[in-house]
C-alpha cells in the first residue's frame, strides 16, 4: 500500500507493526518493524 | 506419522520484494537496497527527513489498527480461518475439500490462496460458506480486462461444476 507515515503532531513516525520501504534517489531502504504478528510472518 | 515440513512464508517480506522490484521497473527505483531494522537504524537512515523526526521515532497509528490483523484471530472478520497445517492427512483433508477461490478465465478451483494472487491484472471468485448461506466474492485488480475469447461467463462455469 502506498500510504504516507504516521504524522504525530508534525513529526513522522514508523509503526513498528509492520515493514516500511523508503525510496530515495540513491538507495532503497527497507525497514522492519519489532512488532509484526508472528502468526503473519510465518502462515 | 511422518511430519511434513512446514514451509515458511514470510509474507510481508514476500509484498515488500515484490514492491521494490515494481519500484525499480516503473518509478526509477535505486538498485541499492538496504534492510533496516527498528532499533538498529545508523543516523544516516534518519537524515533522510532532515528535521522530520525526533524521538521516539515509533508509534502505533490508530487509524491503522485495521491493517494489522492478526492472521491466526481473523475468523471472525472474514469468516475464513487461517491456520498452519500440522500434518500430511490434515493438509490433505483441505486440499480435497469444497475449493473456494478461482482465477478468472479459469474454472479450475486454487486450494490453497495466496497473497500474490492479487496481482493488478487479476480476477477472483472467493467462495465462502457462512451461517450455512454461501456467498459469492469477486475481487477484481484495477488493471484487469476481461478475455475476449471468453463467450460464457466463467463465474457460471464455476457454478455449474463445482455448486450444482
Amino acid at each position: 500500500m502506498d500510504e504516507q507515515f504516521y504524522q504525530a503532531k508534525k513529526h513522522v513516525k514508523l509503526d513498528p507493526r509492520t515493514i516500511f520501504i523508503i525510496q530515495t534517489e540513491k538507495a532503497i531502504f527497507k525497514w522492519i518493524g519489532d512488532k509484526i504478528y508472528e502468526s503473519n510472518l510465518a502462515a | 506419522m511422518k511430519k511434513k515440513k512446514l514451509k515458511i512464508f514470510n509474507r510481508y517480506e514476500k509484498a515488500a520484494a515484490d514492491h521494490i522490484k515494481r519500484l525499480q521497473q516503473y518509478e526509477r527505483g535505486s538498485k541499492d537496497v538496504f534492510t533496516v531494522k527498528c532499533g538498529e537504524e545508523p543516523e544516516e537512515f534518519w537524515k533522510i527527513w532532515e528535521d522530520a523526526t525526533s524521538e521516539p521515532r515509533y508509534a502505533h497509528n490508530v487509524n491503522w489498527n485495521s491493517w494489522f490483523i492478526e492472521l491466526s484471530k481473523a475468523k471472525d472478520v472474514t469468516g475464513i480461518t487461517y491456520k498452519r497445517y500440522s500434518d500430511e492427512n490434515e493438509e490433505d483433508e483441505i486440499r480435497n475439500s469444497r475449493p473456494h477461490f478461482f482465477v478468472y478465465p479459469s474454472n479450475e478451483p486454487i486450494r490453497f490462496f495466496e497473497f500474490e494472487e492479487l496481482s493488478p491484472e487479476t480476477l477472483i471468485y472467493a467462495f465462502i460458506m457462512k451461517n450455512k448461506q454461501k456467498y459469492c466474492y469477486a475481487w477484481k485488480g484495477e488493471e484487469f480486462v476481461p478475455d475476449s475469447d471468453v463467450t460464457q461467463s466463467p463465474i457460471g462455469l464455476v457454478l455449474i461444476n463445482f455448486f450444482k
